[in-house]
């Protein structure tokens, strides 16, 4: 029962923050500049009309109302809508949030196959050429801008090797998204044994996941090299040796007790490569919740901006609150309570 | 053998003063040289240094002056780097950015690190309500990823200079605040404060003069490590169109300009984008290094 | 010393290189240990005991690196085993328990699984059959209701209690040679007497040598049949217990054993002036000899003394006792 404790704490400690996040959003939606009701009507409205649709669609009202007005529809699932399509911005994010997910998702299978073994050998093999050569390949990762690496990649990759697709987005022009099943290219093709779209799919993604695994893979190395390393220097690491365990064992040992760790940094991972996807979406042309929230930023359309950063705030808030529960399961000295 | 380790150091003598700066400068020269890498990145901040220090003799052309004539020309003895696309010099240009994005990065973060230091230290010596309210306010600061926090505030203020100033102050404040905090904590606990004070030292003795000296240090291994990411963050935000406007010489926005004429080749997103990786990997790399120094 | 040794480690030196030199921790150090006999060796902190002891499980991690000498076991060196050959010894013929045994224990495992694993690597036995024998394991060395602990992880116990789990590990497979590095060291008397039986009781019953590092003489005194002191990475003198306690030769062995309060006689307790020389730049005669009184200018600075045996079995490192 001391688990379920622990687990409801962290879910009541959670509930300022989901309050101090829609606070944020609202403060920044409330700043932003340019005269919703003008976007709303479009063209050149007369005063009259702009008039009788600020009140229409409250601008008048104080702040606090407002706020009031924004979390109670809020809570009843309204983002609103935008102000350029008149649909609600829950569609339109909808319709979007699968694309910024599939990138993300392939991404993250690039750096967990390449990124945690890399760090595993480095740690085991401290101060070799290996670690000498991830440790700079990881400080290296994290000091390119994702957008200039992208860039680069397309000009070598595409305009001069033509080995890689434009940056066209997730598929070719003129071919047709595979029928929706789940809403991921990849498996929805894979799905309906559409193989010809799985391959475009798959060719398409590459080079925006190669970028976004690229620019992520340092945290996670490091973050392995350095958890299973502060592991090896524990005592009971020397113990183990003092009782002639096999060096196999022992290895299997530190990178148990690093796990957590690791974990850890796969779930800011995620944070990260969500929020940065917001460049890579853009210098790919990639259909995603960061590349809408770009366009929205430029046509001064507030409702999918504010759902954009809410709904980014809140991932990371909700993975840092899972990683705090993991930690609950797998480690037996986690007082509950 | 760790606690045989920590006992068998130097005996402590009294050192002179001089002797002793000298023993720590040869000392930190000596962590430089021990690791390649920190000594590698420690370079490259020296050359940024030097190139802005020269700016005013290699700065030869006007870096906003634009000439029709002579656009996105390769390099040449005339145009070191080429021209872009209004057919400035960007050779020019990118000094004249590495002087900003560097000015930006050191200043903002230092500001950010210096208030959060102090507002983190005072929280957490006093503790009570304010500090209750000092973590709430960072945890929600916190709970947005850096970059989403900037482009939400960039979006609200409008693209400007000191807009970006402020943002990129907002956006480390708490980082910082967070660390001098729980520095702060754990020295309080500390036998030698309890000393002073049953000596009849003044509470703001004892922070100015015993605790903050103390908590200097992780503050100071996190600034290293910011200016790197404050860099990233100007030229993100000026690439998406959300830091500093054209015809601004930053390194974001040239790399901007230059993907529009990708096609036509990489010179004009290459050199300013060599600068960003130098900077920052030079950061990163020094960090790690006075990291371990600390650590 | 052709008598029937168990352990011979001969000039055994070991450094640690750091930045500001070389820290020269263990120089030329020679000791002998004899079947079921409890040895133990004493010094201040910082004279290398416990890197001595980690030397001879060749658990010493750079920046240190042992650079001479020989550690004779049951005839073979154990320098000059191959890696793979020496693991077969560590716990199952030579093992140590530690300090801190909380953290010597991994925390993320039970500890019938922990002690369980000893018995699969070195006695090959299978899952069930060695968490039998790890029940029986903790049951010998006295842990209550040792079927359901086997379930429990190293942060249930109390300190002795995970004390006596380590020794119940360590002492699995009946090693020939128990090294304890301040087995008792942070724990009340009551439950020190307990460690300190149980490890008797242990050389009694299955015959283990011990050797036993601590800076207590106390302890030293009840527990060991002969001791070794060690100065600044020095052996100084090694004698049976009664006869280190009654005559003891070296300016710092009398010093050390001065400095405990005693009960029978009346002496006043003094301290050692000084502290421990650094070790980077050792004194190139007698490490002593900043704190020693009984200087013999122009001799001890000169040169390092040699090991002479005063008495069968009594041995002083010290140029007072030359020539005698």
């Amino acid at each position: 029962m001391g688990l379920f404790r622990y687990i409801v704490k962290r879910f009541l400690l959670f509930i300022p923050i989901l309050f101090g996040i829609t606070l944020v959003t609202f403060t920044i939606t409330y700043f932003l500049p340019g005269d919703p009701a003008a976007v709303r009507l479009g063209g050149s409205p007369s005063v009259e009309a702009l008039e009788e649709m600020r009140i229409k669609m409250g601008l008048y009202k104080p702040v606090w109302e407002r706020y009031f007005i924004y979390m109670s529809d809020l809570l009843s699932g309204d983002l609103g809508k935008s102000y350029l399509t008149d649909r609600p911005v829950l569609y339109e994010i909808g319709d979007r949030v699968l694309a910024t997910l599939e990138l993300s998702f392939v991404s993250l299978f690039i750096i967990v196959v390449i990124g945690i073994p890399l760090g595993v050998i480095s740690a085991f093999k401290k101060n070799s050429i290996i670690d000498h050569v991830a440790r700079f390949v990881g400080v290296s990762g994290i000091s390119i801008p994702s957008f200039w690496l992208g860039l680069v990649l397309i000009f070598l990759l595409f305009y001069v090797a033509r080995i890689f697709p434009p940056p066209l987005g997730r598929l070719p022009p003129g071919i047709d998204e595979p029928a929706r099943i789940t809403g991921f290219y990849i498996v929805d093709s894979l799905l309906s044994g559409d193989l010809e779209t799985l391959k475009l799919s798959l060719y398409y993604i590459s080079l925006p996941a190669i970028t976004t695994a690229l620019v992520n893979l340092a945290p996670i190395t490091r973050m392995t090299r350095s958890a299973v390393l502060d592991v090896l220097e524990k005592d009971y690491i020397k113990a183990a040796r003092a009782a002639g365990l096999p060096e196999r064992q022992i290895y299997k040992d530190a990178l148990k007790n690093a796990l957590i760790p690791i974990l850890t940094t796969i779930g800011l991972s995620i944070g990260f490569m969500i929020s940065g996807s917001i460049v890579i979406e853009k210098v790919f042309s990639w259909p995603g919740i960061g590349l809408f929230a770009l366009q929205s930023i430029a046509s001064n359309d507030h409702n999918p901006i504010q759902a954009y950063i809410l709904i980014v705030g809140l991932t990371f808030a909700l993975i840092n609150l899972l990683t705090d529960i993991a930690y609950g399961f797998v480690d037996p000295r986690i007082k509950y309570g | 053998m760790d606690r045989e380790n920590k006992t068998l150091t130097v005996p402590k003598t009294k050192e002179h003063p001089l002797r002793k700066t000298w023993r720590s400068i040869d000392y930190s020269w000596y962590v430089l040289r021990k690791n390649n890498l920190t000594l590698a990145g420690f370079f490259m901040i020296v050359f940024l240094l030097f190139l802005v220090i020269l700016s005013p003799v290699i700065v030869i052309y006007d870096p906003y002056e634009t000439d029709s004539d002579n656009v996105l020309s390769p390099p040449s003895w005339r145009h070191l780097f080429g021209t872009d696309q209004w057919g400035r010099d960007i050779f020019s240009r990118t000094i004249v950015a590495t002087q900003l994005d560097l000015f930006i990065a050191l200043t903002t973060v230092l500001a950010s690190a210096s208030v959060g230091a102090i507002i983190g230290a005072v929280s957490g010596y006093f503790g009570g309500k304010v500090d209750l309210l000092m973590q709430r306010v960072t945890d929600i600061l916190l709970a947005f990823p850096s970059l989403i926090l900037a482009m939400g505030i960039m979006a609200a203020l409008g693209a400007s200079f000191w807009n970006l100033m402020l943002t990129q102050f907002v956006i480390r404040i708490a980082i910082f605040i967070r660390v001098a905090r729980g520095e702060m904590i754990s020295q309080k606990e500390n036998e030698y404060v309890e000393a002073a004070v049953c000596s009849g030292n003044s509470t703001s003795r004892i922070i100015i003069r015993h605790l903050l000296p103390n908590c200097i240090t992780p503050v100071a291994v996190m600034t290293t490590l910011n200016f790197g990411y404050a860099i990233l963050v100007t030229a993100t935000l000026s690439f998406i169109g959300l830091g500093l406007n054209p015809p601004t010489a930053e390194w974001g926005l040239m790399i901007s300009d230059g993907a529009s004429y990708l096609v036509l080749g990489a010179w004009w997103l290459s050199i300013p984008g060599a600068f960003i990786v130098l900077a920052v990997l030079g950061f990163n790399l020094l960090g790690d290094g006075i990291r371990d120094l600390a650590g | 010393m052709s008598e029937n040794l168990l352990l011979n480690v001969t000039k055994l030196s070991t450094n640690f290189y750091l930045y500001e030199g070389v820290m020269r921790v263990l120089d030329e150090i020679s000791f002998q240990i004899r079947p079921r006999e409890v040895f133990g060796l004493v010094g201040e902190s910082g004279s290398g005991k416990t890197v001595a002891s980690l030397s001879i499980l060749r658990l010493i991690l750079p920046p240190g690196r042992i650079i001479s000498g020989e550690i004779f076991f049951e005839g073979t060196d154990l320098l000059k085993l191959p890696q793979k050959e020496f693991s077969k010894i560590r716990g199952k013929k030579i093992s140590m328990i530690f300090q801190q045994s909380r953290t010597a224990l991994n925390p993320f495992m039970k500890i019938g699984e922990q002690i369980a694993r000893i018995y699969r690597t070195h006695e090959g036995l299978s899952k069930s059959e060695a968490m039998e024998k790890a029940i029986e394991s903790l049951k010998r060395f006295r842990i209550p209701e040792a079927e359901k602990r086997v379930e429990s992880y190293p942060h249930e116990f109390s300190l002795g209690m995970a004390q006596r789990v380590m020794i119940a590990m360590m002492m699995a497979c009946n090693p020939k040679l128990l090294i304890a590095d301040e087995p008792t060291t942070g724990l009340d008397v009551t439950t020190q007497a307990q460690i300190l039986d149980l490890m008797k009781e242990a050389r009694d019953k299955i015959g283990t040598s011990i050797l036993l590092i601590t800076h207590d003489l106390g302890v030293a005194a009840q527990t060991c049949d002969r001791l070794a002191v060690m100065h600044a990475g020095h052996i100084v003198e090694i004698a049976d217990v009664e006869v280190l306690y009654g005559r003891p030769l070296h300016p710092y062995a009398k010093a050390l054993l001065n400095s405990i309060p005693r009960v029978d006689k009346k002496v006043r307790i003094s301290d050692i002036p000084g502290f421990v020389p650094s070790l980077l730049n050792p004194p190139k005669g007698c490490r002593f000899i900043n704190r020693c009184p009984k200087v013999i200018l122009g001799v001890c600075e000169k040169a390092k003394p040699e090991m002479i045996e005063i008495d069968r079995g009594h041995f002083v490192m010290c140029h007072l006792y030359e020539g005698k």
